[in-house]
């Protein structure tokens, strides 16, 4: 009995993940953090605090996500789900208009577009591309479950995505299944082409989708209240006698409506 | 009339041609994005990117929004190196002055801070107890 706690420390140990990537948030941080320590040393820095490098981090994550959240408020601003160069160019203007830019006053002037390619911080972007020195992230990252994309949306298959048209956003959820609409509407028309169905026994009690076991037992009820229900089986006679009612009522005309099934009055 | 027609359409010719110009520009830069590889790697980039809700399946607009970023961060540190260069030396009268100039190159809060300020972003944050000047001024080990 006594080796057992040791071994269960020894398989907590091997199901404890590495305390290096304990969430997908955390995983992208450290990454990040690489990436940013890369552009630290290559500007000229030797060595870095660690809570400077990592509140710079945080800064350029808050940076990319807010420019990407600006491109976004853009893009569906001009009815569009996807966005274009454009709304990232106006986004980075928005981020970069703290600090100001060469052509910022005249951005709004023309509609075209044009003097948003004309501004100086598409310009620095343009020349920082062509004269700096290309430093590639040091280790390839596997593009594989580690990071989950879409945390929040439907899982689907690629044949799926395939099929639902690439104009649907990825993030709505799949059609219901087809035998949910289809079924039904196949239903309704054969009980229209034949007999005609009591309101009661129809799909519209019964739910429409289920079986309708649980109504039954209220149809069976007005089936023997009502002597059968089906009009094809004969009936007896009804009549209603309109007439006064003396007395009790002023002068007034009462209305009895008295339904006799057995034909007597 | 003559005159200020031909110089409306001299005008219109000059907007088309700059607008022509402009757009093999950009389709130049476009291109070049292809062949350009950022630090911020592209996968790290969509992640983001999907978190945000942008959805785009260009390549290209993910390296842009990886340059731009790269471009900032890099902006940020070179500030903030030009700060603790700018700072007086601390006077050390020791013979490996020269490895003490080298080391002396630490990314600090106090510099960061000061280069984030510029850019609209007010750090306050404490410094860890274990960024001690012994932990900082060993690269062999700090060094990222």
């Amino acid at each position: 009995m006594k080796p057992k706690p040791h071994k269960k420390t020894i398989k907590n140990h091997f199901q404890k993940p590495p305390p290096a990537a304990e969430n997908p948030s955390d995983y992208a941080f450290k990454i990040t953090k690489t990436a940013v320590s890369q552009i630290c040393q290559s500007v000229g820095f030797k060595t870095t605090q660690l809570s400077a490098l990592e509140t710079l981090t945080h800064v350029a994550t808050l940076f990319l996500q807010t420019l990407a959240k600006t491109a976004v408020l853009y893009s569906n601003a001009s009815n569009r789900t996807q966005s274009n160069i454009f709304d990232i160019i106006n986004s980075l203007h928005d981020m970069s208009s703290v600090r100001g830019f060469t052509g910022g006053s005249t951005l709004h002037c023309n509609i075209s577009g044009i003097s948003l390619l004309r501004s100086s911080v598409f310009k620095n972007i343009k020349s920082f591309v062509e004269f700096s020195d290309e430093i590639p992230f040091a280790k390839p990252i596997p593009r594989g479950e580690s990071i989950s994309l879409r945390r929040n949306s439907i899982p689907l298959e690629l044949n799926e995505l395939g099929s639902r048209g690439l104009h649907i956003p990825r993030w709505l959820p799949r059609c219901p299944d087809e035998s949910s609409f289809n079924k039904c509407g196949d239903r309704c028309e054969k009980k229209r082409k034949g007999e005609l169905v009591l309101w009661e026994k129809s799909d519209l009690v019964g739910g429409g989708i289920g079986s309708g076991d649980e109504f039954q037992g209220i149809s069976w009820e007005n089936e023997r209240r009502s002597g059968g229900g089906d009009l094809a089986v004969e009936r007896g006679r009804v009549r209603f006698r309109i007439g006064e009612v003396g007395g009790a009522q002023k002068g007034g005309v009462l209305i009895s409506l008295s339904p006799s099934v057995d034909g007597r009055i | 009339m003559n005159n200020t027609s031909s110089s409306n359409s001299q005008q219109q010719q000059q907007s088309s041609e700059a607008r022509h110009d402009d757009d093999a520009a950009l389709t130049e830069f476009l291109a070049s994005l292809m062949d350009y590889t950022p630090t911020i790697p592209d996968e790290l980039v969509e992640h983001y990117l999907a978190k945000s809700g942008f959805q785009c399946p260009d390549v290209r607009l993910v390296r842009l929004v990886a340059v731009a970023t790269q471009k900032f961060v890099a902006d940020v540190a070179t500030d903030a190196l030009q700060q603790c260069k700018a700072r007086p030396a601390p006077v050390v009268k020791d013979k490996r002055d020269k490895q003490q100039k080298e080391k002396r190159l630490i990314l600090t809060m106090e510099d960061l801070s000061k280069a984030l300020s510029e850019y609209g972003v007010n750090v306050k944050h404490q410094e860890y107890f274990a960024d001690s000047p012994s932990t900082g001024m060993d690269p062999a080990s700090r060094e990222e």
